[in-house]
């Protein structure tokens, strides 16, 4: 732990523990619940350390020991000391007969070093997952969780002991989340970070931004703002959007998040299962994602059809349903054809007779 | 925890208004299950995002341990259901006397001793005073001469240093180290 991290979570603690023991001896003001809420509503690591301090006040209010604890008048130096001995060696401050116990305890601390040693080693644990063109790749990572990775991408996979992080460094990917109590699955895209514990969703980036869809369960979405990029992402989810299942929000690259739509994420993350599924979209935006999946590529020479909104579902393996679906629904005509390159252009620019069906 | 018991009176309701499930998961703390109550805070994080603002200003704490009452309950039912191996801590607890409860009740206290052995010497004085003497904070205040303030600003301190020594499991500090990576 770094020593900010460290001061941040003692001014944390601290906060909870203020606020545990406002909310037990006084009667909140309007304000002051306004200002506890708000503060609960700031990140999951405030709820965390509120529920900690409550199982503290517990654990003291059960404890038997306080006669054992040396008076005020008492040097911190000796209980320092104590702290110390005690810790290394248990059996000091036991009574006999213990020795059971003791032994116990031993292994307990010896497999807490095994575990120990295991999450050092996951520390290094760095994998680059990359598509080309064309390519669309499926891998079960360590943890059961899998990670479709849609052609022309790359994502970077780091799992630490508490969290798993992932990067999105471009492209698009479709995140089967294994659900793990005890670590988060985290996403960031650019400055954008998505949190879930087990779901399934979808982060898409390009030069428009960030996109996360939601086909299962819940995510948090968060912005770090660009000055404290550095930041670890829970830490700084100020503001920090909820999305559920068929929702979809997208988050231009200046961090601003547009409203949250509802969608059809089957269709959405069709890519996943070979299909490519567009609603109201352009032909050109049609033709570029077709052409990340396919060596033939499609180049819409026409201005005007390649701004002409349409909706379908393809196979994403077969171009050639689209540029059917394109000259029947628009009229377009094929103006030029070879193995690996077909170009739509209107009905005027048309050489007749190149129309395959 | 070997005993069930509820916490004095003096505590406040809080605790009483509590529902099993969360009582007994936060009874727990042993280095395994450290971790979870991030996993619940994460969950009632995002329950408490969905209300809205208005209606929770009423009630936030009753609001804010009821969700986590029902975040632990639904957590056990689920872990119970589909992985059996998450659901140890439950029922163990049903089986609070078994000598691994008793071993940990046993941890516990002497974590506790040691932590609070490190505590300066007036808020160490303030803690035992609320807690074995049963004093409010008004009279631990008379007593040690100093104001309300200052016993309850002690207090806090000392909940945060105690959280943080007790809850520092040996791995805590390795896993935590990378936290601040670049992107």
């Amino acid at each position: 732990m770094t020593s900010e991290a460290r001061f941040e979570n003692r001014r944390i603690a601290e906060r909870a523990a203020l606020w545990l023991l406002t909310v037990q001896s006084e009667q909140l003001s309007v304000s002051q619940r306004a200002e506890f809420i708000d503060w609960l509503r700031e990140s999951p690591l405030h709820i965390a350390e509120m529920l900690r301090v409550c199982r503290l006040q517990r654990d003291l209010a059960n404890f038997k020991g306080w006669d054992q604890i040396a008076p005020m008048d008492g040097g911190p130096a000796s209980a320092l000391i104590e702290f110390f001995e005690s810790r290394s060696v248990a059996a000091a401050v036991r009574p006999p007969g213990h020795r059971v116990r003791n032994m116990m305890l031993l292994a307990a601390s010896v497999a807490a070093l095994c575990v120990l040693a295991i999450l050092v080693l996951a520390r290094f644990d760095q994998i680059v997952l990359s598509t080309q063109l064309g390519e669309r790749r499926e891998m079960t990572l360590v943890d059961g969780s899998v990670v479709d990775l849609a052609p022309n991408s790359e994502v970077v996979v780091r799992y630490r002991a508490r969290e798993r992080l992932i990067a999105l460094n471009h492209g698009e990917a479709l995140f089967h989340v294994a659900r793990n109590p005890n670590r988060p699955f985290i996403v960031q895209a650019a400055l954008t970070s998505v949190r879930a514990v087990g779901t399934v969703f979808n982060v898409g980036r390009d030069v428009h931004g960030v996109s996360i869809t939601v086909v299962e369960g819940r995510v948090s979405v968060s912005q770090r703002s660009a000055s404290n990029a550095a930041d670890a992402p829970a830490e700084s989810c100020a503001t920090a959007l909820c999305l559920g299942a068929d929702e979809q929000v997208s988050i231009s690259p200046a961090g601003r998040a547009t409203a949250v739509r509802k969608v059809r994420s089957d269709a959405e993350i069709g890519w996943a299962t070979g299909r490519l599924a567009f609603e109201n979209e352009t032909v050109a935006e049609i033709a570029r994602r077709f052409n990340l999946y396919n060596r033939t590529q499609i180049q819409v020479l026409d201005a005007d059809l390649a701004a002409r909104r349409i909706s379908g579902i393809f196979q994403a393996s077969d171009p050639e349903s689209f540029v059917a679906f394109v000259q029947a629904v628009a009229g377009a005509q094929v103006a030029q054809r070879d193995s690996e390159h077909i170009a739509l252009g209107s009905p005027a620019q048309s050489s007749s007779g190149d129309t395959a069906h | 925890m070997a005993t069930e018991g509820s916490p004095p009176s003096k505590l406040g309701d809080l605790f009483r208004d509590w529902r099993q499930p969360l009582r007994r998961f936060l009874a727990r703390r042993r280095a395994g299950c450290v971790a979870d109550i991030d996993d619940i805070a994460q969950e009632v994080f995002l329950r408490l995002l969905r209300y809205d603002r208005s209606e929770l200003i009423d009630f936030p704490q009753a609001y804010l341990f009821k969700i986590a009452s029902n975040v632990t309950a639904e957590w056990a039912m689920r872990s119970s259901r589909r992985l059996p191996h998450h659901s140890e801590w439950l029922t163990e607890l049903v089986d609070a006397l078994s000598p691994e409860a008793e071993l940990e009740r046993e941890m516990l206290d002497q974590q506790l001793r040691c932590a609070v052995s490190t505590l300066p010497a007036r808020a160490r004085e303030i803690l035992r005073l609320h807690f074995a003497e049963g004093l409010p904070h008004e009279d631990i205040a008379r007593t040690l001469g100093v104001t309300r303030k200052i016993v309850k600003r002690d207090i806090a301190r000392a909940y945060a240093s105690l959280r943080i020594s007790l809850d520092r499991n040996p791995f805590e500090v390795t896993q935590r180290e990378g936290g601040a990576k670049p992107p």
